[in-house]
């Protein structure tokens, strides 16, 4: 993030046209974006582990909602990681590097990421649950991510890219996952759009769900594992 | 010398034989790679579409540096890097016990164990890209660039090698670094970018960005033919001070170590 910020900063400062950043826009660009991907990231090799090894078995046939358990898991670690993220706005704050957000902004912004935890919760079911078919299932996960990369903004704000891409990242999910919050809360968005993106968003999390289903369903039905 | 190169090429034909196994996996992470190369040139035609230089570094000598930062994951991954994955859980489950009684040296040991094709196959990528970038800047006095640039970029490499060392060595008092790999791969993606290109951002963060600067920004400096006497003199003493210092603190850290097998 940092040097994301530090090269952006040498870029501006090369007189880069075609954007309407400022040195401060993208520091909090940056800062956002990361946040978003570090708050929403969901570890899906635990899950092959679990295929792999046979642990899974011992899950399933407890009381209990397996996809639940596997999100309610993970509310400390993202409690804690908001707490680190409020501590580095605060530094940003102190240094004088301020940033105008209503309180219904962040209302919004909240939402949005939530429902980007949530997705990428999806994702991960998904890329996990191909566990029941492959041995090695990283390689997946690295191919969608690194697609993403381009399209969701972690790299370069999405409205900086070409027309054609840009217009390609609309008809891929990895905006609404990361670039969607971070315009809400920077305030680059009027409120159709924000609706707009909300519906896109939801829509996307009903497919990740469907397929992350799908998936274990089928996985499950063909599953088996030998223990002691 | 000898024993240890033979050492290697026999772990390299056995990691080449496992990965052999899942061929489907090594030809994903052809394509990943290759996918992750172009987002990151396209980041940079859009860039530099946006503005003739960064700090006097144009598109050209930007992508070179991209090309040699991409080339240290590949030739890292060849060699030191697979010492990032599971050298705590050695130490944690006692393995390192094994290592302990070859007559063989155990830093060694524990940095080139396994060689990680997956990462490897980014090296036919940059170097196409790094032959593709000096066309385009077709510099003079090519085959002395590359003489120079060869010690440099070994440097680099020894440098990242020290900073993995240095790094490690905590696993004997801390057992678990879990987020070495992470901490360690931002380093390493980070200098795919012209760290030297930075300036206006405090002395604090130019220091940090230094050893940034050395790995990737310095070697391809040389390779279109800017020679700074003062970085490249820079670079070789630091390698030489940080690869003795990095090896007498983790002789020293091994001390701490108790097994934990029995």
């Amino acid at each position: 993030m940092l040097m994301m910020y530090a090269l952006w900063v040498a870029i501006l400062g090369s007189g880069f046209i075609n954007t309407s950043y400022t040195n401060t826009s993208i520091g909090f660009y940056y800062l956002f974006i990361t946040f978003i991907g570090v708050i929403s990231n969901t570890n899906y090799w635990r899950l092959t582990n679990l295929i792999n090894s046979g642990n899974l078995s011992a899950e399933i046939i407890r009381p209990y909602n397996f996809f639940l358990k596997e999100l309610v898991q993970f509310i400390p670690h993202k409690i804690l990681q908001s707490l680190v993220f409020s501590l580095a706005l605060i530094i940003f704050f102190s240094l004088g590097i301020t940033i105008h957000f209503g309180l219904f902004q962040i209302f919004l912004f909240a939402i949005s990421t939530f429902l980007t935890i949530l997705s990428k919760f999806y994702i991960a079911l998904s890329l996990g649950g191909l566990g029941f078919w492959f041995r090695r299932v990283h390689g997946f996960g690295s191919l969608f991510w690194n697609l993403g990369g381009l399209f969701s903004g972690e790299l370069i704000p999405v409205d900086l890219l070409p027309h054609t891409l840009f217009l390609i990242s609309a008809y891929l999910p990895f905006r609404s996952l990361a670039f969607f919050p971070v315009q809400i809360i920077l305030g680059k968005i009027n409120s159709s759009e924000i609706v707009s993106g909300f519906a896109v968003q939801i829509i996307w999390l009903a497919v990740f769900i469907f397929i992350a289903k799908l998936l274990w369903k089928k996985g499950l039905s063909q599953y088996d594992s030998a223990g002691h | 010398m000898k024993k240890y190169f033979k050492i290697y090429i026999r772990v390299f034909k056995l990691s080449a034989m496992s990965e052999m196994i899942n061929r489907e996996n090594f030809w994903t992470w052809l394509i990943i790679h290759s996918m992750s190369l172009i987002s990151m040139i396209i980041f940079f035609k859009i860039i530099y579409g946006g503005t003739s230089s960064i700090n006097g570094w144009t598109e050209y000598q930007s992508l070179l540096v991209l090309g040699i930062g991409s080339l240290v994951t590949g030739l890292g991954s060849l060699t030191f890097f697979p010492f990032m994955y599971n050298f705590g859980r050695d130490i944690d489950e006692g393995d390192l016990d094994m290592r302990l009684i070859k007559p063989l040296d155990i830093l060694y040991q524990s940095a080139f164990n396994f060689v990680d094709f997956e990462d490897f196959v980014v090296v036919p990528n940059s170097l196409l890209l790094i032959a593709y970038a000096l066309w385009k800047l077709h510099p003079s006095h090519l085959l002395i660039n590359i003489l120079g640039f060869i010690p440099i970029f070994i440097s680099g490499m020894i440098i990242l090698f020290s900073l993995l060392t240095l790094i490690q060595s905590l696993a004997f008092k801390l057992i678990r670094v879990d987020s070495v790999a992470s901490f360690y791969w931002s380093i390493v993606n980070i200098s795919k970018y012209p760290a030297k290109a930075i300036k206006g951002i405090g002395l604090i963060g130019i220091t940090l960005l230094i050893p940034i600067a050395v790995i990737s920004s310095l070697p391809a400096e040389i390779l279109f033919g800017r020679w700074d006497w003062i970085w490249i003199t820079g670079s070789i003493i630091s390698a030489i001070i940080l690869f003795i210092f990095s090896r007498w603190v983790f002789m020293s850290s091994l001390r701490h170590y108790s097994s934990a097998s029995s």
